[in-house]
């Protein structure tokens, strides 16, 4: 099944993208980078335009996959983390949610939910993964130990380790994941 | 002493697995006793349980009670009288327990989950959802678009109105009174716990009076649905 998905630029939808990684090849997302992120569901007249309404689409629509959990308690987990990650990243809360988290992954767990990647997971990195106060604890070595190990465990595996790739390119600039140097060696080799 | 307390820390956990893998079987089979508690702040009462309470007891038997936190300073008397009227004699014929415990929280009420995992599932539109996956069928066993559609409204109702300001709440009622412009129900052709949980968070906030126009027709309809039946005046009156 394909489906066609419009993809923020200004606000790249990574949760999206994640999970569209992991719903193939049962579900092929083509993706069009736009204003807004929205998914027509063209035999129904239904749009949806949130990020976490998408992936919990495509999560039904590829069940085998496991990512909403696996019982009627996971899959309410699963629902925990998604209304978690709509504010996780305000940043009047933000150092009590990674707090809040770190306490979470201070039990003997891989995954947020279940022994599986789940929605949880995928939404709760992209939120961290695009945030930047996350990425200045992670520069300046000061993440919180529990909620790190979660985090860089996630970054070693597919297809989070590839999650750069699946943003435009301005946006990874954006970013600041491509470094000062990296940038000036761009610039230069531009000009030659 | 370190093998002695290898073995007890392993009799334990064999305990804590045995106790997950009894959960587990329970939500697949609704016949044994299944017990649900949920703390929450009378100034929030979620209101939504009281109406899945009734729903889900019209085919399965379900007990409600409540209880106080002693760390409670300041209680509405009336929310007391929302109790079931049955005695603890009867809790071994019902299939679903739910305990209210009246705490002082923040606004988002919690669904205890289970000892050895930290994480609770926080908020009422979650604790809904759990609810609406114990009716027969629950409300994302079918049509996953239906689905979708029944969760976003719940993620707009827990963003924009739960924890939004009088502008955003009455843009949530906008949206929805358009949706009522051209249905009898939020989402598909019948009642949903979208429904439900808008229903709820008017009347926490006590704004059944102000509503537009479709939206109130929609409110009053639901009143006389005996699931909704007198539970404004209980909470509130």
């Amino acid at each position: 099944m394909e489906l066609g998905v419009t993809c923020s630029l200004s606000v790249p939808p990574l949760s999206v993208l994640l999970t569209g990684e992991f719903v193939k090849p049962d579900i092929v997302l083509n993706v069009a980078w736009g204003k807004a992120t929205t998914l027509e569901i063209s035999n129904n007249g239904v749009t949806l335009n949130s990020a976490i309404a998408i992936c919990r689409y495509l999560a039904r629509l590829a069940p085998s996959k496991g990512l909403y959990g696996t019982s009627v308690l996971e899959k309410t987990e699963v629902d925990h983390w998604l209304e978690f990650t709509t504010k996780l990243c305000s940043p009047s809360e933000f150092s009590q949610n990674i707090k809040y988290l770190n306490e979470v992954f201070q039990a003997p767990i891989l995954y947020l939910v279940g022994q599986t990647v789940t929605l949880a997971d995928v939404a709760v990195w992209a939120a961290l993964y695009q945030n930047n106060q996350w990425q200045k604890l992670l520069t300046k070595g000061t993440a919180p130990f529990n909620l790190l190990r979660w985090y860089k465990f996630l970054s070693s595996t597919e297809p989070f380790n590839a999650a750069e790739q699946l943003l435009p390119a301005e946006t990874q600039m954006k970013m600041g994941r491509i470094s000062g140097k990296d940038d000036k060696k761009a610039k230069s080799n531009d000009k030659g | 002493t370190a093998p002695a307390a290898t073995t007890n820390l392993t009799n334990r956990e064999c305990g804590v697995i045995e106790q997950l893998q009894a959960n587990i079987g329970l939500e697949n089979q609704v016949c044994v006793v299944k017990d649900i508690v949920i703390t929450a702040s009378p100034n929030y009462p979620p209101v939504s349980v009281w109406i899945m309470r009734n729903l889900l007891g019209q085919k399965i038997k379900v007990k409600l009670s409540t209880h106080l936190h002693s760390s409670l300073t300041n209680f509405p008397p009336k929310i007391r009288s929302l109790e079931d009227a049955v005695t603890d004699s009867d809790r071994n014929d019902c299939q679903l327990v739910i305990t209210v415990i009246w705490k002082d929280v923040e606004k988002d009420p919690e669904l205890m989950v289970n000892p050895i995992k930290q994480s609770s599932i926080l908020g009422e539109v979650n604790i809904v959802r759990y609810l609406g996956r114990f009716v027969t069928p629950g409300y994302d066993d079918g049509d996953p678009i239906t689905a979708t559609e029944i969760d976003f409204f719940l993620e707009v109702i827990h963003s924009s109105f739960i924890n939004g300001n009088n502008k955003e709440k009455q843009g949530v009622l906008k949206t929805a009174n358009v949706k009522l412009g051209k249905q009898t129900f939020l989402v598909g052709s019948e009642l949903t716990i979208a429904d439900i949980m808008l229903w709820s968070v008017i009347v926490q906030n006590k704004m059944e009076h102000d509503l537009p126009s479709n939206v109130k027709k929609w409110f009053k309809s639901l009143c006389n649905n005996v699931i909704f039946s007198n539970l404004p005046e209980a909470f509130y009156s």
